[in-house]
Formats: C-alpha cells, sequence, structure tokens
C-alpha cells in the first residue's frame, strides 16, 4: 500500500508532536502538523492530504466550523475528516452525534484505537513491529465504572 | 226666745265682769240678772278700767258689761283699749248716753251691742248678753274663715281669679298678680284676658268662659298651651267653675290656673328620648327584644321582626317565646331566657347558631343582659342579637385561603429545593465540559506518550518492569478518562432512543455484561422474572448502563460475595403510593391506577448509612473507597430513568441491604 499524507490540526503542540512520532513510527505516512486553526485550509490545500485528523476545541477557530468550510471547498471535499475532541462522551463518540457524518475519536485515545480507524479510510497499515498494534476494540456496551469504548470508525454507527 | 231649761236640768253658767263705778248699779245688776230663769250668772265687778283689765287677766271671763265713763277712762276709747287687749271677750257696751252714733260706733270698735242705763229691763240685758255672746262667737269664726281663704289666696302657688259674668277680673289672687306683672292683686280688677294675653290666648279663654257662664257646664283640667312672659310656650291646667247666687243663676266664675310648663317640658323630654331610643332600637340592624320578668314579650325591633318573619308588631307582645315559636326552638329560647331572670347574671356576646330563622347557616353573638329596678331586683331581660354569619363565614375562608397559602408555601419550598439541585446539577454539567477539555487533552499526550515509549526498544532487564510501569499508567489514564466520561454523561444525556423494550431480556442482559464480577466472588443470584413477557418504551443502551451501574454497586456492597435478587413485575400504582423526592423535579410522576413495570435489585451487603441516605444522588457523593467509584454512577442513572418518565429509589432492607427499585410505565401494547 502506498504511503499517504495524513493533515493533523490540533493546538495542543505536545500532543501533536507525540501523535507525529508514534504514527511515524507505527506507519509510514507523511504527517503534516498545523498548531494555528486558521493555517488549516493553506496547508491543505498545499499538502493536499488523503485524511484530516481535526480538533474541535481550539482556540480562535472550531473544529466543526473548519469541517464544515473544508466540505465545502472543491479542493478538500473529498478528503476525510476523522475528529479528535477532548469533549464527546462516551455514547456521544459511539453515535457520533455530533459528527454530522465524520468519524469521531475521544481523547485520550491509544494508538490501536487511531491505526485501526485510519486503516478504515486508508487501506492496511504498513505496520512497524510495535507493541502498540492490536485488533480494533469489539464493539462493548458502555459501563460507567470501566474503561469507555471508543467509538468505532463507523458513519452513524446504529447502537447494539 | 231661749227656752227655759227642762226642770232639774242645771242652768248654764255665765261669768260676767261688770265695770261699773257706780256701786248701785253694780247692785241693780246682780238684782236683776238674779233672777234670771235659763241662766246663772256670777258677776264679778271693776270700778276702774284697769282693774277691769286685770279681771279679764287674770280669769275667764265669758262676756263683758262695759260703762263708758269710768275713773280712769271714758267714752269710747274704753272700747278700744279693752279690745286691743282681749280681742275675744264679747263686749256690751252700758252706757248712760242714749246716742245712736255713739253706739253704731261702738259696734264698729269691736263692742257686740250698746245699752242705755235705765232703758233695758231684765229680760233685754239677759237676751243683748246671751246674743252678744253668740255674735262674737259668729264673728270668730267668719273671721277665722276668712283669714283661712286669704292664706289660702294669697299663698297658693296656683293662680286663682273671679271674674264676673263678662269676663272681667272681679278679684285675682297673689299668684295671679305675680303672674301679671301687677303691684297688688287688687289692680286686676275690671280688667280682662285681653289686657294680659295675646289676643288669640284670650279669645279662646273668653269663647270658653262665655260658653260656661251660658251653660253652667264648669272646665274641668283643662290644659292650655300659652305664652310666657319670656316669650317662650308654657302650659297651664286650667279649671273654670261657676259662680251662683243665692238663685243659682250663674252671675261669675271662678278660675284656676296651674301652670305645667315644667312637667310639660319633662314630658315632652322623655316622649322625645323615648322616641329616639325607639328610633334606635328599630334602626339598629342588631336584633333586639326586651321581656317581662315573666318572660313575656314587650318591645322588638324591625330587625327582629324581619328575622323571624312570624313575628309581627301586632301579635308578640305578652306572648312568651314557646307561644309564639315553634317547639323545640320556643321551648328552648324560653328556657334560657327565664335562665338568665332568674340568676340575673347577664350573657355577653354568646356566639351561637340562630334557629329563628330558615336561612342556612345564620349565626349571632347574642347578648342577654337583666333589667333591674331602683331595688335592684330584676324586672325584665333586654335581648340583643349581633348577626355574625358573614365575619364567621370571612373567618372561614380566611382560614382555608391561609391553609392554602402553607400549601402553596410548602410546594413553594419544594420546587425551590427542586430548582436549587437542578441548578446544582447544571453548574456541574458546565463544570464537566470545562474540565473534560481540560484534562482530556493532557491525557491524551500522557497517552500518546506511553504508547510512544512502548514502541522503544527497551533493555531486556527492565521489559518486565516496564511493561507493569506502563500498565499502571494506561490504567490510571483510563480511570480518570472514565470520570470525566461519567461527568459528560451526567452534563449531556442526549436524546433518548426509545422502543419498546423486553423489560425481563433487558435485564437477563445486563446480567450477562458483568457475568465477569459473578464468577469471581461467588455469588448467588436469583430471578423472580414475570413468566410473561412485559414491555417499557426504553432506550435500551441507557437503561442497560443503570442496569449495571446499580449490580455493580451491588457487587461492590458484597465484597464477601451474598445473594443477589432480580425481581421485575408489573402492577398498577396505589391510591396511597407516592413516588415523592423532594430533591427531584420527576418526583411523583405516576398516578394512581397507572400500570407500571417494576424492577428490584436486591443485595445482602453492608447497606447504605442512614445520614447518607438522601446524599447517595448527589454528583461525586460516593461511599466506595477511591479508585472503586466515580461518584457519578448513581447521579447518571436516576437522570436517565427520570429521562424516561420513570423513578429510581433506593432504600435499606429492613432484613439488612439495599433494595433498589426501578419504575417505569408499562408500554401500552402490554398493559
Amino acid at each position: 500500500m502506498k504511503p499517504k499524507h495524513i493533515l493533523i490540526v490540533d493546538d495542543e503542540a505536545s500532543f501533536t508532536r507525540l501523535l507525529k512520532v508514534n504514527l511515524e513510527r507505527h506507519t509510514q505516512h507523511t504527517i503534516t502538523v498545523v498548531n494555528r486553526p486558521h493555517e488549516a485550509i493553506p496547508a491543505a490545500h498545499k499538502e493536499k492530504p488523503d485524511l484530516i485528523l481535526l480538533d474541535v476545541i481550539m482556540p480562535g477557530q472550531d473544529g466543526g466550523d473548519l469541517a464544515v468550510r473544508m466540505q465545502a471547498d472543491p479542493l478538500l471535499r473529498d478528503v476525510p475528516i476523522v475528529f479528535l475532541t477532548a469533549t464527546v462522551s462516551q455514547t456521544e463518540a459511539h453515535r457520533g452525534v455530533k459528527s454530522g457524518g465524520f468519524t469521531l475519536l475521544a481523547k485520550p485515545v491509544s494508538m490501536s484505537d487511531l491505526l485501526a480507524c485510519l486503516a478504515h479510510y486508508l487501506g492496511p497499515t504498513v505496520a512497524n513491529t510495535g507493541p502498540g498494534t492490536q485488533p480494533p476494540p469489539g464493539n462493548r456496551p458502555p459501563d460507567l465504572n470501566r474503561s469507555p469504548a471508543l467509538g468505532k470508525p463507523s458513519v452513524n454507527q446504529a447502537p447494539p | 226666745m231661749v227656752p227655759p231649761p227642762p226642770p232639774g236640768q242645771p242652768k248654764e253658767i255665765i261669768r260676767l265682769l261688770h265695770v261699773e263705778d257706780d256701786p248701785f248699779m253694780g247692785r241693780l245688776l246682780r238684782e236683776i240678772l238674779g233672777k234670771a230663769e235659763q241662766f246663772q250668772f256670777t258677776v264679778q265687778t271693776a270700778e276702774t278700767l284697769a282693774a277691769g283689765l286685770a279681771c279679764l287677766a287674770a280669769g275667764p271671763v265669758d262676756v263683758l258689761l262695759l260703762d263708758l265713763s269710768l275713773p280712769d277712762s271714758r267714752g269710747l276709747d274704753t272700747v278700744v283699749r279693752v279690745r286691743r287687749q282681749f280681742p275675744d271677750v264679747p263686749i256690751v257696751v252700758h252706757s248712760g248716753h242714749d246716742d245712736e252714733r255713739t253706739a253704731l260706733a261702738a259696734v264698729k270698735l269691736g263692742a257686740q251691742d250698746y245699752l242705755v242705763k235705765g232703758q233695758a229691763d231684765a229680760r233685754l240685758i239677759v237676751r243683748s248678753i246671751r246674743y252678744a255672746m253668740e255674735r262674737k262667737r259668729t264673728d270668730d269664726a267668719l273671721a277665722r274663715e276668712r283669714d283661712l281663704l286669704h292664706g289660702i289666696l294669697n299663698n297658693i302657688p296656683d293662680r286663682i281669679y273671679f271674674k264676673d259674668s263678662a269676663s272681667r277680673f272681679v278679684r285675682v289672687n297673689q299668684a295671679m298678680a305675680d303672674k301679671f306683672g301687677l303691684a297688688t292683686p287688687e289692680a286686676a280688677a275690671g280688667k280682662t284676658d285681653f289686657d294680659f294675653h295675646p289676643a288669640a290666648d284670650a279669645r279662646e279663654f273668653f269663647a270658653d268662659e262665655q260658653r260656661l257662664l251660658q251653660s253652667g257646664e264648669p272646665i274641668i283640667n283643662k290644659v292650655e298651651g300659652q305664652t310666657a312672659a319670656d316669650g317662650s310656650p308654657a302650659w297651664a291646667s286650667v279649671t273654670k267653675v261657676p259662680m251662683r247666687d243665692q238663685h243659682g243663676r250663674v252671675t261669675g266664675l271662678i278660675g284656676i290656673s296651674r301652670d305645667i310648663s315644667a312637667l310639660k317640658r319633662l314630658e315632652a323630654s322623655l316622649v322625645e328620648e323615648r322616641s329616639l331610643l325607639r328610633n334606635l332600637v328599630d334602626h339598629l340592624p342588631d336584633y333586639i327584644y326586651v321581656l317581662d320578668e315573666q318572660g313575656r314579650f314587650l318591645i322588638a325591633n324591625e330587625a327582629f321582626y324581619q328575622l323571624t318573619r312570624t313575628v309581627t308588631p301586632a301579635n308578640f307582645v305578652g306572648q312568651t317565646a314557646s307561644g309564639l315559636f315553634p317547639p323545640p326552638v320556643g321551648l328552648d329560647l324560653e328556657a334560657d331566657d327565664l335562665a338568665v331572670l332568674r340568676s340575673g347574671e347577664a350573657v355577653v356576646n354568646r356566639e351561637e347558631p340562630c334557629r329563628l330563622t330558615t336561612e342556612p347557616d345564620c349565626w349571632l353573638a347574642t347578648t342577654k343582659v337583666p333589667l333591674r329596678d331602683p331595688g335592684d331586683r330584676v324586672i325584665g331581660l333586654v335581648v340583643i342579637s349581633h348577626d355574625i354569619t358573614e365575619r364567621r363565614r370571612a373567618s372561614r375562608q380566611l382560614q382555608a385561603a391561609n391553609d392554602e397559602l402553607l400549601r402553596a408555601n410548602t410546594e413553594l419550598k419544594e420546587v425551590h429545593l427542586q430548582l436549587l439541585h437542578l441548578e446544582r446539577l447544571q453548574s456541574i454539567g458546565r463544570l464537566a465540559a470545562g474540565v473534560a477539555h481540560e484534562v482530556k487533552n493532557p491525557l491524551a499526550v500522557l497517552r500518546m506518550g506511553v504508547d510512544y515509549v512502548l514502541s522503544l526498544p527497551l533493555p531486556p532487564t527492565e521489559t518486565d518492569t516496564a511493561a507493569k510501569v506502563f500498565e499502571d499508567m494506561e490504567t490510571a489514564i483510563k480511570r480518570a478518562d472514565t470520570i470525566i466520561m461519567g461527568m459528560l454523561d451526567f452534563s449531556a444525556p442526549g436524546q433518548l432512543h426509545l422502543k419498546p423494550v423486553a423489560v425481563n431480556q433487558l435485564v437477563n442482559h445486563a446480567l450477562s455484561l458483568v457475568r465477569h464480577e459473578l464468577k469471581s466472588n461467588g455469588y448467588v443470584v436469583e430471578r423472580q422474572l414475570t413468566p410473561f413477557p412485559v414491555f417499557a418504551l426504553l432506550d435500551a443502551q441507557k437503561i442497560d448502563q443503570v442496569l449495571v451501574n446499580l449490580l455493580t454497586n451491588a457487587f461492590h456492597a458484597m465484597p464477601d460475595g451474598g445473594r443477589l435478587t432480580l425481581r421485575t413485575a408489573q402492577r398498577t400504582i396505589a391510591n396511597d403510593e407516592t413516588h415523592h423526592d423532594a430533591g427531584s423535579r420527576e418526583g411523583a410522576r405516576f398516578r394512581p391506577g397507572e400500570p407500571v413495570i417494576e424492577v428490584q435489585i436486591d443485595d445482602t451487603g453492608h447497606g447504605i448509612p442512614p445520614e447518607k441516605l438522601d446524599k447517595i444522588f448527589d454528583p461525586f457523593f460516593t461511599t466506595k473507597e477511591t479508585g472503586k467509584g466515580t461518584g457519578l454512577g448513581l447521579t447518571v442513572a436516576r437522570k436517565i430513568v427520570e429521562l424516561h418518565g420513570g423513578s429510581l429509589e433506593i432504600n435499606n432492607r429492613p432484613e439488612g441491604g439495599v433494595r433498589s427499585t426501578l419504575l417505569f410505565k408499562a408500554h401500552k401494547e402490554t398493559a
């Protein structure tokens, strides 16, 4: 599988730095990071990514608005967007209620979940041999006292 | 002629004093008198006036025979001197002068008779003496009568007058003269009423008097309005009787007029006072009646007539209450009034239902006061009843309004509590969203960091330890994230996806989700589920979450194992059943008779300390040790249940452990 290009838009530099390192370690995709939201669309125009990982709450620019603008942009209309958000609850993540058709991953996200999601859009990862590569989690019901199940990388998936 | 006394009867003794300076005349008289047949004379003789006066002073003398030519007194002066000192003794003058003028003068000066010496024989002398005594007695009696009359006329306050046939005053008494402003009573003579009264009054008096003079009919106690001297109205009670001559002809009239103005004024003021009182009594809205000492009606007022309808001014006087009103009302009223009359103890403002009217729910405040005479004897009873129906009604309404207000206040307090609770939850929700963003980002960095380090080659000696450390770190991140997740769930539970759900199936599913817990500690699980499927309109995933939460709590309460009982039932809400939770807006949402599905989960654990029972639904309240619970489980669980229109209650069971009870409206397809 040919390496793809991923654009990360998130204002948390410490997070994007680690995310970039991990993705480069686990995949052969090209990773571009934008920490200022207003640079996201110019960067997308320039880089022509195959997928955009987009934070929701950012200073000065809401990730949701940004996604709407990208969808309206003829150059970016077909680029899949995966939200990485710190504000959704587990059930919302499941249903993708806020995503309006986008896939939504709740922070903190494990590499295994993230890789599973990327594989869904970009094809199987050229995996480095690392312990983070795990099968995507099963469709488990919620349990408040337990680790939350993360959203499946499907669009508006119905509950079990 | 005085007849001689019958034989054997003693002769009348006459004590005679003879004042005579001629001794011959003295002897002669004794001789003459000694022969008198009817009388026995005892004769004293005095030769001077002084001696004679001394004899008069000394003893009883029936008659005085007086010579006018004495050594110490001469002529008529002698009569005057005797009369001045002794007005009562009859005097016969025995004089040597045969002079008619002197004789008349002597009689006018007080002598009773006049004899001329030598012309009077024995019989004439005796008769003269005897007649003189008689005349003196008559004169004195007349004088007394006259004095008496004058005394009366001049001292009586009544006005007395005599009029002739032309209504002219002949004579008036002092009181009349005073009234007319005359100097003396005599000044009235010849005047008429027209001289003293206004013409209109005088004409009326004149007409009255002319009628009287013609008919001879007296006027007795006629009340005449007059005008007093000062112009104020005056009244007189007037009696006029005809005066007749010896032939019975009416020659004039006697009038007696008594001033009764003061009496009249008193009477008028009494009438006025009485009328005022009567007016007052009649126009008072209170019901008033007065009884005599026997309990018989004397007075009642308009209000009382209108209250009873049966009592009228014409029919009640002298009646008793039992005669006026049908039994038992009349009898009871009479007994009550008589009791007050007998005891003399007043009843004041006694509140009682009114039984004298057909009006429903009429109430009175009744006062009964005994009437007493000046000797403090009870002579009657005054009863005054004030209608307090409106006051009582208003009072009752006020009470009702007050009760209503209290109820409203209680409800308001409850709502206030609920709002407070809600507000707290909302602020917690906003806080949760903020905290989630601020905490989840660092957690994301940590999670990425752990993944990064895990992908690094580690020295073989560290591999085991590192794997453990990274696992702990991952767990810690998950735990922190779980709390944030719970908070977010609570703050924005989102929309429900309701479908008819088979409740027994849902319970079984929830149990299957916690099966690994079941296995680990040897719990006994008992299912008491309905043998038929029951349905409720639920979001299966959310209720699953609730059930798992409740089951997890049950396991945590029984760390050393125990019995878990799951129960489902379909029933209807009982009449006295309330689902009341002061802290919840959704409290008491079920109505009696409503079909519900009930799910109960019983454990045999340590239960919940009573003082903490009312806090278990509060966010971040937990009884579990750190790390075992977020303090959000029940908060979210209840919120989810209430969003379904259901209720969640958690109680300690009397036999120990906790019972969680879920109620949902039964879905109508199955109800």
